[in-house]
């Protein structure tokens, strides 16, 4: 395991950010998991919802596969928490096309789950339930023994099969996380499923749920 | 639909290709600004400037470079095509090689690679053997890398006649007949490992 807590937030007694911050490598053993089909030559069609990195792009590249990159986590990060349940409807569907998203059988989510409040999450799953075919996987990173994460997310990218690394972003800002616990995540999505989790370093727990 | 047939070149007079090697020797505001970010440049290519812009299938037999505006389809067989950082493409491209540092609104098929600077801004899909990405670019799209997908999309699968590169439809997010969501569920839930939520 590689993912560490910067030694003089974690001496202090008081973790103020996550092994989300810049600089940092988690070993993820489910994403390997997810992705094993694609080892064996299989098929995949991968939706991520963070923006386009070329370390990734370059994982991929080589195998069979489908890369749908949405980049929409900015754009879900500052939708106004007011909107209502038509409005944010309507944004999701113009922030995930089904001609883009439809059919994925993994969903890279990484750390969303950080930045959005309880409605876009919860609009941001039921857009997903309608694209998604059953037994699609997404995988994602919670924020769960540390206040702050870093003040936007993270450009996160594959190293390895089971290895994500965070990109510098040159921004030491934080912002508290709201630190959804596995029970209220999966209030918020009814037709998702949490199969699997892993408690990593760094506050960060690894999430694998099904569709 | 207008038609430009940049590989033929055989009307030009013998005073016409005079001023043109004038104007390749001449300092393009454009070239400046390919050569500052890097753009693979090609002596020999054709370059459409920025004040042009083209409605239509632009055809070529040619290395083209585009630093104007294009609005329809671009097809270069087995060349390499550049939109260079002041190029603004709102059309489907074929062509052997895409290189993008503009902005582009369409599908790109690179029989060969596609490589996307750092300046791009693309909204469409990719399909190419092989992609490479720079940090900042900004891309909303599928990129289609399967292999199979690919020779399918740019219509050079063997054993399938009719079809060819310029026919190529614009169909990069086709599922492959491989595609089941079952098998990805199969491999992540068929060990045990990771504490239960």
């Amino acid at each position: 395991m590689s993912a560490v807590i910067s030694k003089s937030a974690s001496t202090s007694g008081i973790e103020t950010n996550s092994g989300l911050s810049a600089g940092h490598t988690f070993q993820v053993s489910l994403l390997e998991q997810i992705l094993r089909p694609m080892q064996a030559g299989q098929r995949l069609r991968v939706l991520d919802l963070g923006e386009p990195h070329g370390a990734t792009v370059d994982f991929f590249s080589g195998h069979p596969v489908r890369l749908a990159i949405a980049s929409a986590l900015p754009d879900l990060v500052r939708l106004d928490k007011e909107l209502d349940d038509a409005d944010l409807e309507q944004c999701l569907e113009t922030l995930l096309p089904a001609s883009l998203a439809e059919g994925s059988q993994v969903v890279l989510a990484w750390d969303a789950f950080n930045y959005l409040t309880t409605p876009v999450l919860t609009a941001l799953m039921s857009r997903l339930a309608t694209l998604l075919p059953r037994g699609a996987l997404m995988h994602a990173l919670l924020a769960y023994g540390v206040r702050d994460v870093p003040e936007r997310p993270g450009a996160l990218v594959i190293d390895s099969w089971q290895t994500l690394r965070t990109l510098p972003t040159g921004n030491m800002a934080t912002r508290q996380s709201p630190g959804y616990a596995t029970g209220q995540l999966q209030r918020m999505m009814p037709d998702f499923r949490v199969i699997r989790s892993t408690l990593l370093q760094g506050g960060v727990q690894e999430f694998l749920i099904r569709r | 639909m207008a038609m430009f047939d940049i590989g033929k070149r055989a009307s030009s007079s013998s005073q016409e290709q005079k001023d043109e090697i004038a104007l390749r020797e001449s300092e393009r505001p454009w070239e400046k600004a390919a050569a500052a970010t890097g753009t693979a440049r090609n002596r020999d290519a054709a370059v459409i400037g920025p004040s042009i812009h083209v409605e239509g299938t632009l055809r070529g037999e040619e290395d083209l470079i585009i630093q104007g505006r294009v609005n329809g389809t671009v097809k270069l067989q087995g060349h390499s095509l550049t939109v260079g950082p002041h190029g603004q493409i709102n059309a489907d491209i074929y062509a052997h090689t895409v290189i993008v540092e503009g902005s582009v609104e369409g599908n790109l098929f690179g029989a060969e690679r596609v490589v996307i600077k750092k300046s791009a801004n693309i909204r469409g899909n990719i399909t190419s053997p092989k992609v490479s990405l720079e940090e900042g670019a900004r891309f909303k799209g599928a990129i289609e890398m399967d292999a199979q997908a690919v020779e399918e999309a740019m219509g050079t699968k063997k054993g399938k006649s009719g079809t060819s590169m310029t026919q190529g439809s614009s169909t990069a997010t086709a599922p492959a007949t491989s595609d089941t969501p079952e098998t990805a569920e199969k491999a992540a839930t068929g060990k045990a490992g990771g504490s239960a939520a």
